[in-house]
């Protein structure tokens, strides 16, 4: 045991970046996201933020933002328990509830704390959690922490949840745990389903909305909306940094729930609280929200399916999700992280997965064009696409399957 | 239908994709066998068997052969099963 040992362990494999020539990680942005983003000293137009819908830098809420911080400071310097939980927050979080359709809310830092925290407050090892094979990182760590049962079943299938949910026994509590939009491919779960099941066998169905509030439904309020979900039973939550265009992550649900949770959740309770100035952001979102949903709603489909039949007719397999993602199935990491390159190379801005965040080898690089992105942008990005297409199966020939 | 055979079809039917699976395969290099994949399979195993297994028996696990070797070595009773 040695100081040096524990270090060398911690050092990274830099073997995929050298392979595939390029780190596509923590690149360094120079600019906000409005058109077009600046890295390395280049313009780019970003197709990697969850900004669907265009309002990270609306100067409206860039003033609400400015308002929030003049009247309540930076920070509150305290957890939402002791002195953080200003009027303003509060108002956010019963509006934020309100809005999806649900009692009570509560608001925390992130949405990895929302979901990580949720599970330990309301679950004990006598409990079972069954969770959608491809949940998000913060909900498979989360339902971990509890140290229950974990059953996993096959994803976005409700035939094998209803003949996993027929044998547990011995439980005090079942949960069902998935996302509502899946966001390295753009699949919607089928809620519906997954709730008529936890209704028949007494379990708390668990849904992150964190890539369809401000983006499903008539009128934007999220995946609930969208399969109209009016008495919804279950725990909801959401992050506030995607299509609402700021930071945070929102619980809501029964007001029973939410008041536990303010005093059983440790991630809420030991957090220093949303910091004034965003809970105001998000509050101003809210308003666009209200009265131009429908024409950014309009953009942000018309882009996705500009960019869908580009990427399609270049001969890229991209995954028919519903949602307004476009996800290229690149193959290996070393061509995920290739395809990546190669589309930074034409000055777009992409996101690329691999394992562990997708399936061994079928890495995949996303594509998410907000409704703030100029059409004659993406225009000329699609144009560049053949070029794209074409360095990158060149590449592929030359460095092999990877 | 031998312990083997019984092991194979339920590594099969728990995969997210249809592929063909033998002693021989590779959970993660073949059918990329993520941990919660991992426990799909115990969790299916466990109702065929109506066994209980220990949550580190399977840790180490890399081929379904290993997965029956582990099998018979916590439950040797599993053969005489019909």
């Amino acid at each position: 045991m040695t100081l040096a040992a524990f270090y060398d362990r911690l050092r990274l494999d830099e073997g995929l970046v050298r392979e595939a020539e390029f780190n596509p990680y923590y690149r360094h942005l120079q600019s906000w996201l409005g058109d077009p983003v600046r890295i390395d000293g280049r313009d780019f137009l970003n197709l990697a933020a969850n900004d669907y819908l265009g309002l990270a830098c609306d100067p409206r809420v860039g003033q609400a933002i400015t308002a929030g911080v003049s009247r309540y400071g930076a920070s509150l310097c305290g957890t939402p328990i002791a002195t953080g939980c200003v009027d303003l927050l509060r108002a956010l979080e019963e509006r934020l509830a309100a809005f999806v359709g649900l009692e009570d809310g509560v608001v925390l830092p992130s949405c990895y704390q929302a979901n990580n925290g949720l599970f330990t407050a309301v679950a004990g090892r006598d409990d079972v959690i069954l969770i959608d094979h491809f949940a998000h990182s913060s909900l498979i760590e989360g339902a971990r922490a509890v140290g229950c049962k974990i059953r996993p079943f096959r994803h976005n299938d409700p035939g094998h949840l209803e003949s996993l949910l027929g044998k547990v026994r011995g439980h005090r509590q079942a949960f069902v745990v998935t996302e509502s939009v899946f966001s390295t491919e753009g699949s919607i779960a089928p809620l519906g389903a997954i709730v008529e099941l936890c209704d028949r066998f007494g379990a708390v169905p668990v849904v992150d909305d964190s890539h369809g509030i401000g983006v499903l439904g008539a009128n934007g309020r999220g995946v609930l909306e969208h399969f109209g979900q009016t008495g919804f039973p279950g725990i909801y939550t959401a992050s506030l940094g995607k299509a609402l265009a700021n930071a945070g992550g929102l619980i809501a649900g029964r007001r029973a729930l939410i008041d536990h949770l303010r005093y059983y959740c440790p991630h809420l309770v030991y957090s220093t609280a949303l910091p004034p100035g965003v809970a105001a952001g998000v509050g101003a979102v809210l308003d666009i929200i209200g009265t131009e949903f429908p024409a950014r709603r309009r953009r942000l489909w018309e882009h996705r399916d500009t960019l869908r039949q580009g990427l399609a007719a270049v001969g890229f397999t991209v995954l028919s999700g519903e949602a307004p993602i476009n996800s290229i199935l690149a193959g290996t990491p070393v061509q995920t992280i290739r395809l990546a390159r190669e589309f930074y190379a034409a000055g777009l801005l992409t996101t690329p997965f691999v394992h562990p965040s997708v399936p061994l080898n079928e890495g995949r690089v996303r594509l998410i064009a907000g409704a703030g992105l100029p059409p004659a942008r993406l225009k000329a990005a699609v144009e560049a696409l053949p070029t794209i297409a074409k360095a990158w199966q060149a590449g592929s020939l030359v460095g092999g399957p990877g | 239908m031998s312990l083997e055979e019984k092991v194979v079809a339920i590594v099969a039917k728990t995969a997210e994709k249809k592929k063909t699976v033998t002693l021989d395969t590779d959970l993660m290099r073949d059918l990329g066998t993520d941990s919660l994949a991992l426990l799909m399979i115990i969790q299916a195993l466990e109702d065929e068997f109506d066994i209980a297994i220990p949550d580190d028996a399977f840790k180490k696990v890399k081929t379904v052969r290993e997965i029956v070797a582990q099998l018979r070595a916590h439950f040797p009773r599993l053969d005489a099963a019909p």
